[in-house]
């Protein structure tokens, strides 16, 4: 069975049947100890999805949420109190962009680590958030417990969220763009450490990004987002190999290579449509070269390959491009 | 032919509390006509320092910028006009670099009133000129910035840049904000221009993906100094300097079975206020020896074009 579930999430903008709907029948599953890419342009609807599966989403999108999100086969979407604030921290947790927002600026980093472990039901509270800071690579680990985030680097309060967000021994973390805020050599070795710490805890990764490389380099499997739906998904080299949706195909060839210098990159005309103008049928379609006039139906998911899925009614002439 | 802007030692020094911040330590470059600079480095290197300097919003405190083999101190009112309508800047955030309550018309023209002589119609047509170049239409001259995605407000900041007809754009991290299908359209019209209108570029990147398509040239800074210099094609796929390799390592390539590099980034890049004895890079560079820590190794030219500043790569590798 699935670790994590997500089948036919339809997320609008309020209860109305006709608000614009950011995610619109999205369905994922995230098998225990798998790294999973969602990747996405902004807008495309990444972190909205991410944050749904934790019910963080604001009350107008809470209310127009609709659908399932399976966790060991409870829906999650029907949990309340109790139950919820178990699921938060507990069996799921998360590392937001920006650090500085997810820690307190107020309290040192020994008490709001103290504080998750405590949850946790540690004992020894200090040799704790000390074994802890240690595991995270971090320097003198009982000295920066006595540090406030401030004086901390933007790699080092990265490091400090994840000790705190593993505390209690999560079998999923969601990670929200973690590294983008931080330099190239600094996210390098955060990516290091996630691997390496997803290895040892044996936790599954949703890891939302808009960085190809990033997904190259970490994940197991990846699910291109466009406009609020999942256009492709498979096993990360079948998608990176034999990409069969246009878009996927679209954007790993505009992506710059350190290995050539070609004269031009190869764009995609146009700009992604905002959530309120979406057009029908594939979104794609008003930038896409293949369009024809069947494009403006919506293409459902079909397979391509073992694990491989794609949505366009023209996967066949892509793949043969 | 001699560089429209060239700096010589430069350096700038901030006193804080904590003691002396060298910001930034003996830089010199030069960029010439139709050719394309590219600064790379991380955050806390300096290469906001360098802009700023470069704009005349700072002086330095050490060595000189020059305009045209004459120093920026010493030009007269007319030269120094003519040397902000030469030298035009792009920035990061197109939601920050453009008056949200102006028109971008009137974006567009403040500048061409500010700097030039040319008469309203002129600068009307001139504005219409600009928009089409950077693949906007002229009807798009009587909206507001609010009205445009990011990518097309990176354009008109571009347009505002190329309206005064400049030898040398300063593009500061112009695509980092932006999504991978706007970033290409982006960068290819900058190239477009560039090579159009013979500008120069100074583009200050920390990616040295898109560096080695926009750039002929490299410079690598680390904690405000030089530490290698090159081609773009061999800075990007075969540097000689550790820093450099690191760097070339973090760059992560679309590409799963990308093979790994043999030097991968390590440490903390340290504080610009307690800077490292020696080499700056010693503290993170699995090479360092003693000579490292005691030593600043100085730029040697080095094989493949260019120069380098490390004790290994002088004594012939590690």
């Amino acid at each position: 069975m699935s670790l994590l579930s997500i089948r036919n999430l339809t997320v609008r903008l309020g209860r109305a049947a006709h608000a614009p709907a950011i995610l619109e029948d999205v369905s994922l599953d995230v098998q225990p100890g798998e790294t999973v890419g969602l990747v996405g342009e902004s807008g495309s609807g990444k972190s909205t999805l991410g944050m749904s599966v934790l019910r963080l989403t604001p009350p107008l999108l809470a209310e127009g949420t609709s659908g399932e999100i399976l966790w060991n086969g409870q829906d999650v979407l029907k949990m309340r109190g109790k139950a919820l604030r178990q699921l938060r921290g507990g069996e799921m947790s998360m590392i937001l962009q920006d650090p500085m927002a997810s820690l307190n600026p107020v309290f040192s980093v020994g008490s709001q680590l103290g504080e998750a472990l405590k949850r946790a039901g540690r004992a020894d509270l200090q040799a704790a958030a000390e074994a802890a800071l240690a595991e995270v690579n971090i320097p003198s680990p009982a000295e920066r417990l006595r540090s406030f985030p401030h004086q901390l680097s933007g790699g080092m309060r990265q490091r400090v969220v994840s000790a705190i967000g593993l505390a209690q021994e999560p079998k999923l973390i969601i990670c929200d763009e973690p590294t983008t805020a931080l330099d190239a050599t600094i996210q390098f070795q955060f990516l290091e450490l996630l691997r390496a710490l997803q290895k040892a805890h044996g936790m599954a990764m949703l890891f939302v990004t808009h960085d190809f490389g990033v997904v190259a380099r970490i994940c197991d499997r990846v699910a291109v987002m466009y406009a609020g739906r999942i256009v492709e998904t498979g096993p990360v080299r079948e998608i990176f190999r034999n990409p069969r949706h246009p878009y996927t195909r679209a954007l790993l060839a505009a992506v710059p290579s350190t290995r050539e210098a070609p004269d031009r990159l190869p764009v995609i005309d146009g700009a992604p449509p905002s959530v309120g103008n979406r057009p029908e049928g594939c979104a794609f379609h008003p930038r896409c070269p293949l369009a024809t006039d069947r494009c403006r139906t919506q293409p459902r998911m079909e397979p391509q390959a073992p694990g491989h899925d794609a949505a366009c009614w023209h996967a066949k002439e892509v793949a043969a491009a | 032919m001699s560089p429209i802007l060239s700096t010589h030692g430069l350096g700038r020094t901030f006193r804080t509390k904590g003691g002396p911040l060298h910001a930034l330590t003996d830089v010199t470059l030069d960029c010439d006509p139709g050719r394309s600079l590219g600064v790379v480095g991380e955050s806390g290197c300096g290469k906001t320092t360098l802009n700023r300097l470069i704009l005349m919003l700072d002086t330095p405190t050490a060595g000189e910028v020059r305009f045209k083999d004459k120093p920026l101190a010493q030009l007269t009112t007319n030269e120094r006009k003519a040397y902000r309508r030469a030298v035009q800047p792009v920035f990061q955030n197109p939601y920050s670099s453009l008056n949200p309550r102006l028109r971008v018309r009137k974006i567009i023209r403040e500048p061409l009133a500010a700097n030039t002589t040319m008469s309203r119609a002129q600068i009307d047509a001139r504005v219409d000129e600009v928009l089409e170049a950077v693949g906007l239409s002229s009807r798009d001259a009587d909206r507001l910035p609010a009205e445009f995605s990011g990518g097309q407000r990176q354009r008109i900041a571009i347009a505002r840049a190329l309206a005064s007809k400049p030898e040398l754009m300063l593009l500061d991290e112009p695509v980092s904000s932006q999504d991978i299908s706007i970033r290409a359209q982006i960068l290819n019209v900058l190239k477009d221009l560039r090579d159009e209108y013979g500008l120069a570029t100074l583009f200050v990147s920390h990616d040295l993906a898109t560096v080695r398509f926009m750039c002929d040239e490299v410079v690598v800074i680390y904690l405000g100094r030089i530490v290698e210099r090159g081609p773009a094609n061999v800075i990007c796929s075969a540097p000689r300097h550790p820093y450099t390799q690191a760097l070339l390592a973090a760059t992560l390539s679309a590409d799963p079975d990308a093979p790994e590099m043999a030097t991968r980034p390590q440490g903390e890049i340290p504080s610009p206020l307690a800077p490292p004895s020696g080499c700056p890079y010693h503290t993170r560079c699995p090479h360092a020896h003693d000579l490292c820590k005691a030593q600043r190794p100085q730029a040697q030219p080095a094989e493949g074009g260019g120069t380098v500043a490390c004790h290994l790569v002088e004594q012939g590798g590690w």
